[in-house]
């Protein structure tokens, strides 16, 4: 191996180790991982920013302006006490409503930003009910990241892949992946609804008071609200022509999110742009530059090659062998730099033996969004909900979580498993 | 204890224990004075870092329930001294 390949090994392996110890933020590490691979002179700058996925950007960064605009309405808030009046406050049922309402929003919106509108309106109707936040805080953790699996926008693997590989589009997405994510939801809600029915109990007294609430109220900006329903129907409508009309995904995002801009006004420029995720944005640019140098001394090719020796290039055993590795791996550390190191492996594979290459991407799709429900550290979604959840006075520690996210996780890849060999292998 | 005093002709105002919190029931009479004040104070609550300090909820014909975490009693109090919707408030021995 070339002294270059090693160098590049060596500074991704401790970029990786410092991402996963968490001891300074996973931003900044990336970010000086990738500078080091042009400082040390394993790819230049002008191939370091060919390496960097605009396309993956623009629609994080255009998404996330549409959702914080919209957030501002109140629409979340209507949509979770319509839903608890309509399920006549009966709290297990309620339980199902907002883990539907948190996996629909998850798949067209990002995980966080979704759980960062459901979990204070949990509160609020768990308060009214005076019954425990807990059940339905796990349950709406492990339904965003199940609702984020159904579609091209609903988590960062996702984006990744469809940006990645063009013959991929927003309708293949929903083509393959969102029937199988519908089956694991409601196979999930169903054993949680099971599992947490007795602790979530509550008086008739209360669920009256529950029923009496006027959700109009919580609209607090009519127009705006429309504006928002608008574009965003527009943007998502813009996703499923996207191919056909030959414009990425990032312009129709970012296309939705400036012309909202410029039906709401200055004021909401000033308030959205603050809330983009700028650390995510620059996580994916120093792990797009960082990757860049594995690929450009020829280590992922490497690791490519002994992939398909492992599994002497047979479809069905590469196929499960990522998605299983990409659910495990994924439930442990960050899947964001997992899946950035995938794509081009799985791409190699393509140059360099395996011809039908579909199978793959949906089983690293599957297994990186997935793997995310096994422990409390296997997604974003899953830290701010915990996050959010203590500062509360509600524990949700990693064992806790572990108990009941993983055998759930272990379950949706074994569905998984059937899926893709039924679908794609025989 | 802390005592408060409004203008009972803008609204009426219950207060009662609720579980391990308080609970507050506003009965706006005059809308227009009122509730442009009642809004802005559950705005600040509703964006500030904790979730479950005071929790509005909106009933039909202007009633709003609000509970209220003990820790954030006087917060409250004082949040709606601020924006007059009472207009004394006292401790008294």
């Amino acid at each position: 191996m070339e002294q270059q390949a090693i160098i590049a090994i060596g500074v991704f392996l401790v970029t990786y180790a410092l991402i996963i110890s968490e001891k300074i933020h996973r931003t900044i590490v990336a970010m000086l991982g990738g500078a080091l691979m042009v400082i040390l002179g394993i790819v230049d700058q002008e191939t370091a920013i060919h390496h960097i996925d605009f396309n993956t950007l623009g629609l994080l960064t255009g998404m996330m302006i549409i959702v914080a605009i919209t957030a501002q309405t109140g629409l979340f808030k209507f949509i979770a006490i319509w839903s608890a009046k309509k399920v006549n406050g009966e709290p297990v049922k309620i339980l199902i409503a907002l883990s539907m309402i948190t996996a629909i929003g998850s798949a067209f919106l990002d995980n966080v930003t979704t759980v960062l509108l459901m979990v204070p309106v949990t509160f609020s109707i768990t308060r009214q009910l005076r019954i425990s936040a807990l059940p339905f805080l796990i349950s709406e953790i492990l339904t965003a990241n199940i609702g984020g699996t159904a579609t091209m926008i609903g988590d960062p693997p996702n984006i990744m892949i469809g940006s990645a590989v063009k013959e991929l589009t927003f309708v293949a997405f929903i083509n393959n992946l969102t029937l199988i994510s519908i089956v694991i939801l409601i196979i999930t809600v169903a054993i949680l609804a099971l599992l947490y029915r007795k602790q979530i109990q509550t008086t008739e007294e209360l669920k009256a008071g529950l029923m009496d609430l006027n959700e109009k109220d919580e609209i607090t900006d009519t127009t705006l609200l429309k504006k928002c329903l608008i574009i965003l129907v527009l943007t998502i409508g813009g996703f499923f022509i996207h191919q056909i009309v030959h414009v990425e995904s990032a312009t129709v995002a970012l296309l939705g999110a400036f012309v909202l801009l410029l039906l709401t006004g200055e004021h909401y420029l000033e308030d959205a742009l603050p809330k983009v995720e700028w650390t995510t944005i620059f996580f994916f640019v120093g792990l797009f530059i960082l990757v860049s140098g594995l690929v450009e001394t020829g280590v992922i090719a490497q690791l490519a090659t002994k992939a398909i020796e492992l599994t002497e290039g047979n479809l069905v055993a590469t196929s499960l062998l990522i998605l299983w590795m990409s659910a495990i791996a994924s439930a442990f550390v960050d899947n964001i730099p997992f899946v950035a190191t995938m794509i081009p492996m799985i791409q190699e594979m393509g140059k360099i033996g395996i011809s039908d290459l579909e199978p793959l991407w949906w089983s690293l799709a599957l297994g990186a969004c997935l793997g995310g429900n096994g422990t409390l550290i296997g997604a974003s979604a899953n830290l701010i909900v915990a996050g959010m959840a203590a500062k509360e006075g509600y524990n949700i520690s990693f064992l806790k979580f572990l108990w009941i996210g993983f055998p759930l996780m272990i379950l949706s890849i074994i569905i998984s498993t059937v899926y893709i060999y039924l679908r794609y292998l025989i | 204890m802390v005592v408060y005093r409004y203008n009972t002709g803008l609204l009426h105002i219950e207060e009662k224990d609720n579980d391990q919190d308080k609970e507050f029931i506003f009965k706006v009479k005059d809308v227009d004075a009122v509730l442009p004040a009642l809004r802005k104070i559950r705005a600040f609550f509703d964006s500030d870092k904790v979730y479950t300090d005071v929790i509005f909820y909106s009933h039909p014909d202007y009633e709003y329930q609000v509970i209220v975490r003990q820790d954030h009693y006087i917060d409250f109090l004082l949040a709606l001294f601020k924006y007059k919707i009472i207009t004394y408030v006292e401790w008294k021995q």
